[in-house]
């Protein structure tokens, strides 16, 4: 069973870099990306099997990021990381089919359970 | 769009109507607090990592030691923001509870945009602010002007593409101090969408015997208020 691919799409780079190094620890595949347009360009590379995507970004909505990023990957879950859940952005994400919604700061114990539903998915497919 | 002094235009009604205003604050209150929590969520996981390199027995004493010490050092630097977001905040109360008039214009402004600064981060616009240092007290509540400019830059923001440039100058002008804001960019949104309504901004900017001006293309705006007393 390979290492589940986790990709951390968020701006914030000393946090994506610590949440990285932090799945790489718990043998995680893990890359962080700071830019919308990097992202992308690394969906299309990686193929992961999970995307931690910030709602957030500057310049550009996390919901359109999700909704590009399907068109590349059709596959690929993605969980919503978010400091504030309004229930418009929670009923918008459902019907894009966002995988689940994390809030930060994160529970990394939280995380990985959610990581490895995906990977448990992903292996039955 | 041609230049317009809309200062004169709109009877005064009283205060600003209270929702929007009350919506000022909400605005403030949301900006602030997603950054704070940017902030606490690096926080977490930079003292996660660190105790998790603590516990990686695999690693090399000398790996982990140097790690966690940058670890560290990284942590003591991004507890600089959320320190000056919170004084801000402890300053705007006391700004809110003492006396209206006793207040250095360009203290109010500065205090104004540290603490919205994350808008136009968010919005990947840079600021360049040039304040002009006079130690000028207005006759108009500072809440009311903080107000003001933030829903002008608020309007301005939201008619801008990613990216560019806004300049914001303070100057006194004769009996006024004039805020004066430029986008480098053209304006692409038509007055109709802006967040916040023209009329109430007209109406409490004369209420504060003030003047709002917009240049060509709305990419411009002065906005003046009276002056009471310099040191």
């Amino acid at each position: 069973m390979s290492a589940v691919k986790v990709l951390i799409v968020d701006d914030e780079q000393d946090f994506a870099t610590a949440l990285a190094e932090r799945l790489r620890l718990r043998g995680y595949e893990a890359t962080a990306i700071f830019s919308p347009d990097e992202a992308l360009a690394m969906v299309k590379e990686m193929q992961p099997d999970v995307v931690l995507l910030d709602l957030r970004l500057p310049g550009v909505s996390g919901i359109e990021m999700l909704m590009t990023m399907r068109e590349f990957v059709p596959g690929v879950e993605i969980i919503l990381l978010t400091g504030h859940l309004d229930l418009a952005q929670r009923i918008q994400g459902m019907r894009l089919d966002a995988f689940e919604y994390i809030m930060k700061p994160i529970e990394i114990a939280d995380l990985i359970n959610k990581i490895e539903k995906v990977g448990k998915h992903r292996d039955r497919t | 769009m041609t230049e317009r002094d809309r200062g004169q235009a709109a009877d005064v009604d009283g205060a600003p109507e209270n929702a929007l205003f009350i919506r000022f604050i909400g605005r403030l209150l949301g900006l602030l607090s997603h950054e704070l929590n940017n902030h606490l969520a690096i926080l977490r996981e930079s003292i996660g990592l660190a105790d998790d390199i603590l516990s990686a027995r695999k690693m090399p004493e000398k790996k982990r030691l140097d790690d966690v010490t940058a670890l560290v050092r990284s942590l003591d630097e991004n507890l600089n923001r959320p320190i000056a977001i919170v004084r801000h905040v402890g300053d705007l109360s006391l700004q809110i509870e003492q006396d209206a008039t006793d207040h250095e214009a360009d203290l109010m402004v500065d205090r104004l945009l540290s603490l919205i600064q994350r808008m136009a981060i968010q919005r990947k616009i840079i600021i360049r602010k040039s304040l002009a240092g006079h130690s000028l007290r207005l006759s108009v509540d500072p809440l009311l002007m903080q107000f003001l400019l933030f829903a002008l830059l608020d309007n301005l923001y939201s008619a801008l593409d990613s990216g560019g440039r806004v300049t914001i100058d303070t100057a006194r002008k004769g009996k006024d101090y004039s805020i004066h804001i430029t986008s480098e960019q053209t304006l692409r949104t038509m007055p109709e969408n802006e967040p916040w309504p023209q009329k109430v901004l007209f109406d409490t900017v004369k209420r504060t015997g003030g003047t709002l001006h917009y240049g060509e293309g709305g990419g411009t705006i002065t906005l003046t208020f009276p002056v009471t007393e310099s040191r």
